[in-house]
């Protein structure tokens, strides 16, 4: 117990620096997929813009179904799975989007 | 003997050995065989002048299933997560002997009790 009396908890950094590296793998990766299929089905302005925020809640909550539910016992918290695998993966998914949506269409 | 050539065999795990890794190569071959489908329909559109509207359904189909293949092997390959919470561990044993931090033998006293 703290001095002020809130409950604390004793995390290993190297477990936390893990996951994280797990976590931003998972993401760069789709993130690539994402970008492909945004490209292939042709989407543009936004509506890539939609398809991107769409896809990353796909990967978080695919994220969250391999840790079974069970976030708190793996992150800090939910942020850490959505937002910095969102920021993480923004600048692949706009590369390969706009590199395939040029292969389909206008090549 | 010297100069005797000693051979090793490296026990490496393959690409095709991890499921997650093959059905990753899957799902991306999967795309790569929609964006042809898409390439060769957009020609069709020109070649009949009609205006691109929207990519046909089994294109959408081959992205679905590329990309539920992709999502299951890169959740395989990528690692495993592990819990957080620091696990206790044994603290060494406390069975040295309490010693101070500074010890000297030298000093004044030592003359009165020393034996001559």
């Amino acid at each position: 117990m703290s001095a002020d009396g809130k409950k604390l908890t004793f995390v290993d950094p190297e477990k936390v620096a893990n996951n994280a590296r797990v976590n931003d793998t998972v993401f760069q990766f789709l993130s690539i997929v994402s970008g492909i299929v945004c490209g292939i089905l042709g989407y543009t302005d936004l509506k890539g813009l939609g398809a991107f925020f769409v896809f990353n809640c796909v990967i978080g909550a695919a994220v969250c179904a391999k840790l079974k539910g069970d976030v708190k016992s793996h992150f800090p918290s939910w942020d850490k799975i959505f937002v910095a695998g969102a920021s993480a993966s923004a600048g692949t998914f706009i590369l390969f989007w706009t590199l395939f949506y040029n292969i389909c269409h206008l090549f | 003997p010297r100069g005797r050539l000693v051979c090793t065999r490296h026990n490496s795990a393959s690409m095709f050995d991890d499921p997650h890794k093959l059905a990753s190569v899957g799902g991306f071959l999967l795309l790569a065989h929609a964006v042809s489908l898409v390439i060769s329909y957009r020609e069709d559109l020109k070649i009949s002048g009609i205006e691109f509207a929207g990519v046909p359904l089994f294109v959408l189909a081959e992205c679905l299933i590329g990309s539920l293949c992709c999502t299951w092997g890169a959740l395989g390959f990528s690692g495993e997560f592990q819990p957080i919470a620091q696990q206790p561990r044994e603290l060494p044993p406390d069975n040295m002997e309490k010693m101070h931090d500074f010890v000297t033998f030298n000093h004044r006293g030592t003359g009165k009790t020393r034996k001559e």
